[in-house]
């Protein structure tokens, strides 16, 4: 058979199915998010509209020096929602399927006193970027071809008590002229039922901004920006959802290298 | 007017079933055809062909509860088989990439069509389809039954393009598996 008598022979479909796919869709569902959207008190229109084109994130909240009630800490940061892929853990094909079974006997033999949660496995023993990848053997993570030195390859697994794969976080880092680079690809499982949301936070008081841009290949990504720390460095953050899977620079910079760390956030994006 | 009514027009012999099927389902059969054809006065060609054809077909069809889809499929046989008659240099792009994707579900290119008959076929893909989730169903059927293209999908489905790639991709190797468990 080849590929156009499969594409007759698809006629062959129930009629039942054919007259579904040809009906008016109803509103599309994305509860998880909408719940976390509804949640966030300071969810302005702007930032909303800027959601719909923003690469499929929208910032939900930032703030400045918000105090708890009855704390004397004071926090700056903001959270992100992310219309990400919840991905079947069938579709994590390498070696990362053994590490449900290991975070389940790290629930099993969780010490109640210890200051660690038992559901999150770090891994930090790969060479590369590219053996993280295969170890995950997920079909939708890119391979960012960038031409920068690695510094480190850190991976996150995160599950719960029955073994089951929730979340999985790729990071790497890198670091140009006096830059410090990371860049996160965030994976979620259909196990994981919960908003995708995102963000910092910092004891300092500093301030946020954010603003949407668009990479060569046409792909709309976020940014976000503050004010600098007391360290004097800077942070820039980009945001993008590409094939399902959330993906993440952080930089941090000094004043003096911030068209250096604009130029690092084009390329990564222009990698998409 | 409902499609119950319109077939009756059809068994009846009342040449306004053609009328009434032209107000109601011809923009969705012409762009159906469009689709695939990128070429709007074929498209319009194909879509007379499928009055002449429903009129020939009903009866002895009574396609009551089906009318579209049972309209929809000539316009789909129609708009492929003009797409034959073009030389191999001017097939449409549509069509070379439509069956470039569905060549990679095939597990081995071979003469498994002429080892199935239409019947058995009919079953082994209902049952692929049957096992979809109804959104990936609608995606993978908007795609290789209506051939609509990718940005039209995530359109229709208020979706991002992204999403709509992985659920194919995701959808295309289902079906190459099941067509591998079904020996083809």
């Amino acid at each position: 058979m080849t590929g156009e008598e499969l594409l007759e022979k698809l006629e062959l479909a129930d009629p039942a199915y054919v007259q579904a796919a040809a009906e008016t869709p109803a509103g599309r569902r994305r509860a998880g998010v909408r719940r976390a959207v509804l949640a966030a008190a300071c969810v302005c229109l702007l930032a909303s509209a800027a959601a719909a084109a923003g690469g499929g994130t929208w910032l939900l909240d930032s703030f400045t020096a918000r105090g708890a009630p009855g704390s004397d800490f004071t926090q700056s940061g903001y959270d992100l929602a992310a219309d990400v892929e919840r991905f079947p853990v069938s579709a994590l094909t390498g070696e990362i399927q053994e590490a449900g079974e290991e975070i389940a006997r790290q629930f099993e033999n969780h010490d109640l006193a210890s200051s660690w949660h038992p559901s999150t496995l770090r891994r930090a023993e790969f060479p590369s970027a590219a053996e993280a990848r295969t170890y995950i053997g997920l079909d939708a993570l890119r391979e960012l071809d960038w031409d920068l030195e690695e510094t480190r390859t850190m991976l996150r697994v995160t599950g719960n008590s029955q073994g089951q794969l929730l979340r999985v976080g790729l990071e790497t880092d890198y670091e140009v002229e006096g830059v410090r680079l990371q860049a996160f690809a965030n994976i979620f499982t259909e196990h994981d039922d919960s908003a995708a949301v995102t963000g910092a936070r910092t004891t300092e008081d500093v301030e946020f901004s954010e603003s949407l841009c668009t990479s060569a290949n046409g792909k709309r990504y976020q940014v976000i920006t503050n004010t600098g720390f007391a360290s004097g460095y800077y942070g820039m953050d980009g945001y993008l959802v590409e094939d399902g899977v959330l993906y993440h620079l952080h930089l941090a910079y000094l004043k003096e290298d911030e068209a250096l760390a604009e130029s690092l956030l084009r390329q990564w994006a222009d990698l998409f | 007017m409902e499609d119950r009514q319109i077939v009756e027009l059809y068994l009846s012999r009342d040449e306004s079933a053609l009328a009434r099927t032209a107000e109601k389902y011809g923009p969705a059969l012409r762009a159906l055809a469009e689709n695939l054809l990128e070429d709007p006065q074929t498209a319009e060609e194909c879509e007379n062909d499928v009055y002449l054809a429903a009129w020939n077909a009903i009866p002895p069809h009574e396609p009551r509860d089906y009318l579209f889809p049972f309209l929809a499929r000539i316009a789909r046989h129609a708009a492929l088989d003009r797409c034959r008659e073009r030389s191999r240099q001017k097939r449409s792009a549509p069509l070379v990439q439509l069956t470039g994707e569905l060549e990679r579900c095939l597990p081995a290119p071979d003469n498994a069509a002429e080892r199935l008959d239409a019947l058995a076929l009919e079953e082994v893909i209902n049952r692929f389809l049957g096992n979809l989730s109804q959104e990936n169903r609608n995606i993978f059927l908007r795609r290789y039954w209506y051939m609509d293209s990718i940005s039209a999908i995530a359109e229709r489905y208020s979706l991002t393009q992204s999403k709509v790639k992985v659920s194919l991709c995701r959808s295309r190797n289902r079906l190459r598996e099941h067509l591998k468990k079904e020996g083809l």
